[in-house]
């Protein structure tokens, strides 16, 4: 054919950069497609930019760490630590023990000193104001008397008489003043005082019988109508104490005498640590001096350069003379570390025998007549042999220890990520490690899945298997309306509704047994686990109800056929069949969970610490905090660039890391299982 | 199986109107089919042959909205619509085979098995071996899988999952199996296959079958009934529909002026 | 079973009582499904209604004009609890305590306490959530829509198609935190800025100046600002819109587009005239549920946007002289008061009495009405749209 038809189909418009128009409008819809791989990779590069200097920078702290003896003496501290948690039970147990005979009384004591004072807090701004028109209206009051008294005395000149009575209406115009509004403040003050004792805030985590109640309500009213003197039940109760202790106290005077023995038997390993202790810090101090000396140096140097004010040249010379560029003195003083290992030995050798000794005059714990200090005397004996091997391993340690060894690079990654301490802003050496972090994240993390997910899939079979056309179209839009739910006011909502109430719950004395009940803390991991599970309800339900919808109707029809009720059919192939996309689902609101930042933030506590598992489930009402809830806390407030900042960084990698992992693992599963049902 | 029972139709249409919503799919079926003979429904698409076929066990509760106008079905000689009848009992007595063979998710065993387990009388593991492998040579598979009853069931060829699911209904121990178009998704060779075991079956099963296929209609079905726009419109034996067939329209449809 | 069958005379009757213990387990079953199903809602509610019972009486008053317009007029500011002459104790916010004390100079009040950010009004932050969402949306919306254009009409199947819809997933299950951290590393401390030569800052990347002014580029991030905002909220919500558009976009059926090509008009051509007009709709429905979800971060502002403290509106510039770039810039970049930030100031950053409570459950009050607003009106349009569009 001839070349003017063919043109004719050719592409036309040619244009920029040879590319067609048709190319340039496919590439630029290309474009923003491939956006989202690299925003992905913009992700890992920025979050990798500014963690980058982390790890060199916790290795070369942790060197300075060894280097300078802190690792040394906290090889040691060890012995001290362990002793003081020691002798805490111990001294717990022997004052359960004493009080074993007054603890009624004492208790009512205490609810009474702890109520008083939320009452005074009630009341403060009254208070306080009340004691400054006292204060106006006894200096008047004074000053009134004083110049009376100075007018009818004799010999007076007249100029200071006119002037001591012109200024008499004054006082009693102050006096005329005061007086009504503080009668009115008084009154205000005991209404205000009826009134919090009428409800229940006060009493809040009291457990007081309603006639204890009432006797306490009154003693705090007269305490606040007579300041001076003590109420007789107050003062009746403290007589009771003081004389039952006294009584009590020859009894255990052997049980004193052992716990202050233990107790005592630490003060050499402590005096052998303070001089150590500081002469570490010394040098860490000198050593991070020594670090950015030479920076400073050149700083004065050019300052010096720049000036042109000969004083000041000469000024800043000095100072740049002055600046120790040298290394600190690691080795000198070390060798005195060294020196002070078979030292260490000996004071844990004697630790031993006194602690031995001690231990040897303890009371058996069945003489015991008080269940804590029975407990508690448990707990110091089952934990003994525990602090014994690590007196051993601290003895071995601190003889195995060498200033100049190089820290290994895996150990100060691993620090990092298996580190169970979080310490930042310490004067003595700051520590990060993810653990506590982590642990706190996954604990929560954990309750919420516990929690939703019966309550997600429950409502997912019921919604699609079981409800009617009228209940889905309003239990479908109702659930995607609390996914809209912000974060930030479930986590309003939980700091000012949920934990009061749980707390309130947990004391419920029928409730007692459940593990952690009654609840120390209002924000806790149980509130943040419960507001989490609320958030992830909406994620995995719809997934899960996709799940169940995509369960090819050929086997509902199939089971049914076959005899098997609704329920069966729903149980043995639906959900079955439906599986991998509720595990699916399952890991999806796992991720979403832990990375939830708001809710653990306002609720979870903020206590940077790996919450104790020795209680059990009773962890639930530990404070705890998460690797969401410190980025969100604390990037605001650290210097750019410090290594606490790459630590945060590092953290929101791991976070990172974790959502790329469950989002990958939850394709896999789906990927894997979904083979069948075409 | 006692004589009074065969005395009586295994299953009886009377006066029957179903209707999904407003929509009368079904008008004014009568019909009575025989114990141990296979029965097959014909017509073009949407004749209702399907909805009458699931009125046999009440599957057809599932749709919202269908039920029965007037009339009723009698299935071994008991009103279905009546409220102490139990579905479940129902359907195991009457099994279902599907157009698309539908085996579950699950291994070849417990496919088979799964009448059993959820019916509400547990058997003993040796029992229920037993079943399982009676349900399969009954369906003509047991040679096929015997060796690997613990592999899943999507393993098999079309056909053979087809055949899964008739032993899967035989294991209920019913007395009427529905198939409803069982071979509309099988090749040739497989569709023979099935078509085999349907006779093999009638001995001891009442069978119906509704089928697109009227050469399979001759080769399996004793009577045939032809439906048209939810009309029952003849109902004899299959040789005497396809020879001599007494309406219009039966002629008609099986000479293929329209399907 | 058998001999069942011939005492009823019913084939089908319910066999045993194992069956009746069943079906009660069963029907216990149900109950509880449905139990959990409602217990969900009712925890909605109970979180709902507490929010009203306490939030409602700051919002509406009783007198005309119903509703508390200082809360919806002034920025916040701090509540100062006073007593006056009566020894009544009396809050007002500072700056119309002011006003009071200027105009009663006799009188003698004594201040009693103050509570920063709890008195006034929420004018700032909801000016501030209502640009932050307005930026994200713009970009959001624009790449987003282009990429599912691309991915649902260009695209064939293939390793980068593939690589394309994994980035997007994962994207979606990202943490808002780490996108937080994201944006505050590339937008507020590494991305191009326009500053004078001399003021380059010491963190800067990379800087060149431009040639014949006094200005330089410099890579050196725009500080916690609303554009950063913006644009890590943008990016956090992609996903959602991509996901979104391209359910629109694959709504449309493919008959339209044959039809189109099939009259010779090019591809950009069928999608803009047969394609897009139909698919508009379902992506701007898509497009709201989103904001409602972008309204409701936090993490992601924290560092890249918000502040707590603004004592002015963000168009009123410093400078008056300011040329209208200067202003455009300023405006941009500056720091905002932002609804949720604000209630996570007013809920944990200060210390807590009686007399935040207003702000805190008005301001929660707020926000929840605006966000359920937006959510309700994206269902209800998306019925709308699902009712009307049959094809």
């Amino acid at each position: 054919m001839d070349s003017g038809k063919q043109r004719r189909f050719a592409k036309r418009g040619k244009g920029f950069l040879g590319l067609t128009r048709a190319d340039a409008i496919r590439y630029f819809f290309g474009g923003n497609a491939s956006l989202a791989i690299f925003i992905l990779l913009l992700i890992c590069v920025f979050l990798f930019k500014e963690a980058a200097g982390f790890l060199p920078g916790h290795h070369a702290g942790l060197t300075k760490w060894r280097r300078s003896g802190q690792e040394f003496v906290d090889i040691l501290n060890v012995a001290v630590d362990g002793h003081t948690r020691l002798g805490s039970a111990l001294n717990i147990g022997y004052f359960a023990e004493l009080n074993a005979t007054s603890k009624a009384e004492q208790q009512q004591l205490f609810s009474y000193r702890a109520v008083l004072q939320r009452v005074k807090g009630t009341v403060r701004g009254p208070a306080g104001r009340l004691k400054k028109l006292l204060k106006e209206f006894t200096e008047a009051g004074e000053k009134l008397a004083e110049a009376e008294q100075d007018l009818a005395g004799a010999d007076l000149d007249p100029a200071r008489q006119a002037s001591l009575r012109a200024a008499l209406p004054g006082y009693r115009a102050v006096i005329a003043e005061v007086e009504p509004r503080i009668a009115m403040l008084e009154e205000r003050i005991a209404e205000g005082v009826a009134e919090a004792l009428a409800g229940d805030e006060v009493w809040e985590g009291q457990n007081l019988v309603a006639d204890d109640r009432e006797a306490v309500a009154e003693a705090i009213c007269d305490q606040f109508e007579a300041a001076e003197q003590k109420h007789p039940w107050v003062a009746g109760l403290e007589d009771f104490v003081r004389e039952k202790k006294a009584e009590r106290t020859p009894q255990l005077a052997g049980f004193k005498e052992a716990v202050t023995a233990f107790r005592n038997a630490i003060r050499p390993v402590k005096d052998l640590i303070s001089p150590l202790r500081e002469a570490a810090s010394e040098l860490k101090q000198q050593a991070i001096a020594a670090e950015s000396a030479p920076k400073r140096k050149a700083a004065l140097l050019a300052g010096a350069e720049a000036t042109n004010d000969l004083a000041e040249r000469a000024r800043k010379l000095a100072a740049a003379e002055a600046v120790v560029v040298a290394a600190p003195p690691y080795d000198e003083v070390a060798e005195g570390f060294y020196a002070e290992t078979a030292a260490f030995e000996a004071v844990v050798a004697d630790l031993r025998k006194e602690i031995d000794a001690a231990v040897e005059a303890l009371p058996a714990t069945g003489e015991l007549a008080d269940p804590s200090a029975r407990e508690n005397l448990e707990r110091f004996r089952n934990s003994l042999a525990d602090y014994r091997e690590s007196l051993d391993r601290a003895v071995a340690r601190a003889k195995d220890w060498r200033h100049d060894e190089p820290y290994p690079q895996v150990k100060s990654f691993l620090v990092f990520l298996i580190g169970k301490e979080w310490i930042t802003n310490s004067s003595w050496h700051d520590f990060y490690g993810l653990m506590p972090l982590f642990t706190g994240s996954l604990l929560i993390s954990m309750i919420a899945l516990v929690v939703s997910v019966p309550f997600a899939l429950g409502a997912a079979i019921y919604v699609n298997q079981m409800a009617s056309r009228r209940e889905q179209n309003l239990i479908k839009p109702a659930i995607e309306f609390i996914q809209a739910i912000p974060s930030v006011v479930l986590g309003f909502f939980g700091i000012m509704v949920l934990g009061t109430l749980l707390r309130d719950v947990s004391q419920v004395s029928w409730l007692a047994w459940v593990p952690g009940f009654p609840l120390q803390e209002r924000l806790n991991i149980l509130n943040a686990g419960l507001l989490l599970a609320f958030m992830a309800v909406p994620t995995i339900f719809t997934l899960c109800e996709d799940a169940l919808n995509n369960v090819p109707q050929a086997y509902a029809s199939g089971a049914l056929a076959l005899g098997a009720t609704r329920m069966q059919t729903i149980l043995r192939i639906i959900v079955p069949t439906a599986l991998s996309g509720i595990i699916a689902a399952v890991l999806l609101g796992f991720g979403r969970i832990i990375g939830e930042t708001m809710v653990v933030l306002l609720v979870a506590g903020g206590k940077i610490q790996i919450p104790d598992f020795s209680k059990g489930i009773g962890v639930v009402g530990e404070a705890a905090h998460t690797m969401t809830g410190i980025i969100a806390q604390e990037t605001g407030e650290v210097d750019r660039g410090s290594l606490h900042w790459r630590a945060l960084f590092m953290v929101g990698l791991v976070l990172f890391s974790i959502s790329l992992a469950v989002n990958w693992g939850a394709q896999i599963i789906l990927r894997r299982f979904q083979r069948h049902g075409t | 199986m006692n004589n009074s029972d065969d005395q009586k139709p295994a299953i009886e249409v009377e006066d029957l109107h179903f209707a999904y919503g407003e929509k009368e799919v079904l008008r004014n079926i009568n019909l009575k089919i025989r114990h141990r003979e296979v029965t097959a429904f014909i017509g073009p698409s949407g004749c209702g042959k399907s909805t009458l076929l699931h009125a046999f066990n009440r599957l057809s509760d599932l749709v919202p909205g269908a039920r029965i106008k007037s009339g009723c079905v009698r299935v071994l000689g008991k009103d279905i619509s009546e409220p102490d009848v139990d579905t479940t009992q129902l359907r195991k007595k009457v099994g279902m085979v599907f157009q698309k063979y539908n085996p579950f998710p699950k291994s070849i065993y417990e496919n088979v098995a799964f009448g059993i387990r959820v019916d509400a009388n547990r058997r003993g593991r040796s029992e229920l071996d037993g079943i399982v492998e009676r349900s399969l040579r009954r369906a003509a598979l047991w040679d096929e899988v015997k060796d690997r009853l613990d592999t899943s069931a999507f393993g098999l060829s079309g056909g053979q999952q087809q055949r899964l699911c008739i032993a899967r209904a035989i294991a209920n121990g019913p007395k009427i199996l529905l198939m409803d178009e069982p071979c509309a998704a099988l090749d040739p060779l497989s569709t023979l296959r099935i078509e085999q075991l349907i006779t093999e079956l009638k001995v001891d099963y009442t069978i119906v079958i509704v089928t697109h296929n009227m050469n399979q209609a001759t080769r399996v079905s004793d009577r045939t009934a032809f439906l048209y726009m939810g009309d029952l419109v003849e109902y004899d034996e299959t040789m005497k529909i396809f020879q001599r067939p007494r309406e219009e329209r039966t002629r008609a449809y099986i000479s293929g002026l329209f399907s | 079973m058998s001999d069942q069958e011939d005492r009823t005379g019913n084939p089908f009757a319910a066999p045993s009582r194992h069956a009746d213990r069943r079906a009660s387990r069963e029907r216990l079953l149900a109950v509880l499904f449905r139990l959990l199903t409602y217990a969900i809602l009712a925890c909605a509610m109970g979180i709902f209604l507490g929010v009203v019972i306490r939030g409602a009486p700051v919002i509406f008053q009783a007198q005309a004009p119903f509703i508390n317009t200082d809360f919806f007029t002034q920025l916040p500011e701090t509540l100062v609890v006073y007593e006056d002459a009566q020894g009544e104790v009396r809050k007002l916010s500072a700056t119309r305590f002011e006003e009071m004390r200027s105009a009663n100079p006799d009188r003698q009040f004594s201040i009693v306490d103050s509570y920063s950010y709890s008195g006034g009004g929420i004018l700032g932050p909801l000016v501030g959530t209502a640009l932050l969402i307005a930026i994200c949306m713009v970009i959001s919306l624009s790449v987003g829509i282009a990429a599912a254009i691309y991915l649902n009409e260009y695209s064939s199947k293939g390793r980068f198609m593939a690589a394309v819809r994994l980035a997007i997933l994962n994207l979606a299950g990202v943490p808002s935190i780490v996108f937080g951290l994201f944006g505050l590393g590339l937008f507020c401390l590494a991305a191009p800025n326009l500053v004078p030569v001399d003021e380059i800052a010491d963190r800067s990347i990379f800087s060149f100046a431009i040639p014949f002014t006094s200005a330089a580029i410099s890579f050196e991030g725009w500080g916690a600002c609303m554009l950063a905002g913006g644009c890590t909220l943008a990016i956090m919500i992609l996903p959602v819109i991509i996901t979104a558009a391209e359910e629109s976009l694959r709504a449309v059926p493919h008959g339209f587009r044959e039809a189109s090509l099939a009259l010779g008009a090019t591809r950009w051509q069928t999608i803009r005239k047969s394609v897009l007009p139909y698919a508009f709709p379902g992506m701007l429905t898509a497009s709201i549920l989103g904001i409602t979800r972008v309204a409701g971060e936090t993490a992601p502002i924290m560092f890249t946007a918000a502040v707590a403290h603004k004592d002015k509106l963000p168009w009123i510039g410093d400078d008056p002289e300011a040329s209208w770039i200067g202003r455009l810039l300023e405006f941009f970049f500056q720091s905002v008061q932002a609804l949720p930030y604000h209630i996570y100031t007013v809920a944990a950053k200060i210390p807590q009495s009686d007399y935040n409570r207003d702000m805190q459950y008005g301001s929660v009050f707020v926000f929840m009405a605006l966000v359920f607003f937006f959510a309700a009106l994206s269902i209800w349009l998306r019925a709308r749209i699902r009712r009307k569009l049959h094809w």
